[in-house]
């Protein structure tokens, strides 16, 4: 970048700034530093700070008052606590934490408070909004219609996501829930949906090889991510969240469409728990405070389909939360499945069988994406549960019984060559039409007599053809047009599919 | 706070809880003004508060009866064989300055503290004086010091709230204010 500064444009922006910030007389609520510690410092003073209130010292040091006791304020610090001192002084600032959102945020890497942490300078924008928003009311709603596509075949057959939708992904470690989200947002790349990833308490090295998949696949220009990394305070683990979801609602109030992925929520009740306790307030199960269902529950909420009348924007919210061996009935993750519109389940065993995205298909649920769900999906999808409900069922029969009729052996094949079906490499989403006819082909039992080792080589030679064999195209065509599962549409995949199966069948 | 300042707070307000339940408060606030300045004139016996008190709690209350027995009110004495038994009396001037913001506060006096780039004269004090009674009240305690430091001009602080005049304070504003990203529209405060 090639910039040109004259002196006197210099001089000139040096005495604009200066008359700006030039007070001969300051007037300002004080409070003074009894004890600072652990992120937390006790205050004397500020007797009428509001809750939640943004306070600062001389030096710039933000805080966040979060305790207004009969004798002091606890201030949860918001940057290096090291800067802060007994005997400094707070000063209220008269204004909740607020944070920059709009177009200057695209392509971003900012911290809690919105600043920017990627060295691409300042984020100047115009439009300042408060972290903490309310929800917007029951009139302002609308029940979630248009999909999400995340290009997942596994998600969007079995548990769609509608936009305004919140869905849990939730498993133990290692299982594959952030590159469910961040293949979610790749497939919006030219959609409109603006993209939201917050890492709450995550090591650097991971997010940043995160920016780095996502910059690869040109998808930072649509997407800003909210960092608060391990090594930082607290109180910014906490804000985080509540900072994007407030960066997402900027579109969402303005008839867009956003998607915020909350990376992870265990992580950010774990953070509040902490402050919590070091704000000496009282512990509840698991020492976590009272408020904890709160926390996430007023977050999530924001999360909406907004009505016509409101502009018909969008907040899709997508929480991971992770468990320790499996167990989905501990604390935080029971709270937010309660809260949630459904949740996606992915299992460690699964996933070392090498079914991956590792979703168990029995415990996974979507409640309200159904409705949003594209028409096509949904009638050729519909058999997929019961399919393979059916299959893991024969599947534990099978392993004690070796004289199978004929039938169960079909039903036990066609279950197979569903799985199989429904594996798919990481970063690669796929356009919703490509899925209809793998899963279509997966359901119509074309799959059967192929061997099970090549059935990825069928869905690859099936996705190519729907590209570029005419046949293909034709198909294509129709489905933008109307993508309904008529004897139409059944028929041109039928001709695709024989044309594209029938070389890897068995003989 | 540290844990000096939280037991302080938590006496003080403990004694200024029985006064009033006594309708004491004038002559316990009498009494605590005469107890501070027993403090401050006699060294023997700020030695011996700070002292860790052997004995029985019993003992230590019965210490307390006959250092003050006749000088205070009842409800003074209890109080001060309280602190005794738990091996308090060396924050007793902690409590002391507690004990007299809250009763300041209750009285509607407002504590201003003043702080003069030079020696000021007695109009200028004069002035922030009807300057303080006009916003917060007539009734006002005043401290005056003199700090160079600030350079030029005045800062005073009343109860919470803190007015800085002073050239010091206004240059630190501007190097914070300039020190922030310029935002269009937005002053940098």
């Amino acid at each position: 970048m090639n910039i040109q500064l004259k002196p006197d444009e210099i001089s000139a922006l040096l005495r604009r700034q200066m008359q700006m910030v030039d007070r001969p007389v300051d007037v300002a609520e004080v409070g003074t530093v009894l004890s600072v510690g652990d992120g937390i410092a006790r205050v004397d003073g500020l007797s009428n700070v509001m809750y939640n209130e943004l306070v600062e010292t001389e030096d710039g040091v933000a805080g966040l008052a979060l305790n207004l006791e009969e004798d002091s304020v606890g201030i949860a610090i918001l940057d290096d606590v090291t800067r802060v001192r007994e005997g400094d002084l707070f000063r209220r600032t008269g204004r909740v934490v607020s944070v920059p959102v709009g177009r200057a945020l695209e392509g971003r890497v900012v911290d809690a408070l919105g600043r920017p942490l990627d060295g691409k300078g300042p984020v100047i924008s115009d439009d300042m909004m408060p972290v903490e928003g309310f929800a917007p009311s029951i009139i302002e709603r609308k029940n979630v219609c248009e999909p999400m596509q995340t290009g997942i075949l596994a998600i969007d057959a079995l548990t769609p996501i509608g936009r305004g939708q919140r869905e849990l992904i939730i498993g133990d470690r290692k299982t594959g829930k952030t590159t469910l989200a961040i293949d979610t947002i790749l497939n919006q790349a030219g959609t409109g949906v603006r993209c939201f990833y917050v890492a709450v308490g995550q090591k650097l090295s991971t997010v940043a090889a995160l920016h780095k998949l996502l910059v690869e696949h040109g998808a930072m220009s649509y997407t800003t991510i909210i960092l608060s990394n391990a090594s930082e305070p607290a109180p910014l683990q906490y804000l985080a969240p509540y900072t994007g979801c407030a960066m997402a609602e900027y579109w969402r109030d303005r008839g867009g469409h956003a998607l915020v992925i909350y990376d992870d929520l265990t992580k950010h009740a774990q953070a509040y728990r902490q402050m919590s306790l070091l704000l000496r307030r009282p512990p509840g199960r698991e020492a976590f405070p009272g408020d904890i269902f709160y926390l996430h529950s007023r977050l999530l909420e924001r999360a909406a389909k907004l009505s016509d009348e409101k502009g018909g924007g969008s907040l899709t919210a997508l929480p991971i939360v992770e468990t320790q061996a499996n167990d989905i009935s501990a604390y935080i993750p029971t709270n937010v499945i309660s809260i949630t519109d459904g949740q996606i389940f992915l299992e460690a065993g699964l996933f070392h069988e090498g079914q991956r995205p590792a979703i168990n298909p029995g415990i996974s649920v979507s409640r309200v994406g159904g409705d949003a769900q594209v028409k096509a999906m949904k009638q050729t999808a519909g058999p997929l549960r019961v399919l393979l409900a059916q299959y893991r069922e024969l599947e534990a029969f099978m392993r004690f019984s070796s004289d199978l009729d004929a039938n169960t052996l079909e039903q036990l094949s066609v279950g197979r060559s569903l799985m199989r079906v429904l594996r798919q490499a990481p970063n690669q989403p796929v356009a919703v039409h490509k899925q209809v006819a793998v899963l279509y082909a997966g359901t119509q039992k074309a799959l059967v007599k192929v061997p099970d080792n090549r059935v990825p080589d069928v869905v690859k030679a099936l996705y190519e053809a729907v590209d570029t064999r005419e046949s293909g195209q034709a198909y294509t065509a129709r489905f933008n047009a109307k993508p309904v599962m008529d004897d139409e549409l059944k028929g041109m995949l039928n001709e695709l599919i024989e044309e594209t199966v029938k070389k890897y069948r068995k003989s | 706070m540290n844990g000096e300042g939280v037991f302080a707070r938590a006496y003080a307000r403990a004694l200024y809880g029985a006064a009033a339940a006594r309708h004491e408060e004038a002559n316990v606030t009498q009494d605590v003004l005469a107890l501070e300045r027993q403090w401050n004139g006699s060294p023997e016996l700020r030695l011996f508060c700070r002292r860790h008190l052997q004995g029985s709690p019993g003992n230590r209350a019965a210490v307390v009866q006959k250092i003050w027995g006749a000088t205070f009110t009842r409800t003074l004495i209890s109080f001060l064989e309280m602190m005794a038994q738990r091996d308090h009396l060396s924050l007793l001037p902690s409590v002391i300055q507690q004990y007299q913001k809250m009763d300041d506060r209750a009285q509607g006096c407002s504590d201003v503290r003043i702080t003069f780039a030079a020696e000021p004269d007695e109009g200028q004090i004069g002035l922030i004086r009807r300057q303080v009674a006009d916003a917060f009240g007539p009734i006002m305690k005043v401290q005056t010091q003199v700090d160079p430091a600030l350079i030029a001009g005045v800062r005073f602080f009343v109860n919470d709230k803190r007015v800085d005049a002073s050239l010091a304070g206004r240059l630190a504003r501007l190097r914070y204010g300039l020190s922030k990203p310029m935002q269009p529209g937005v002053a940098a405060s």
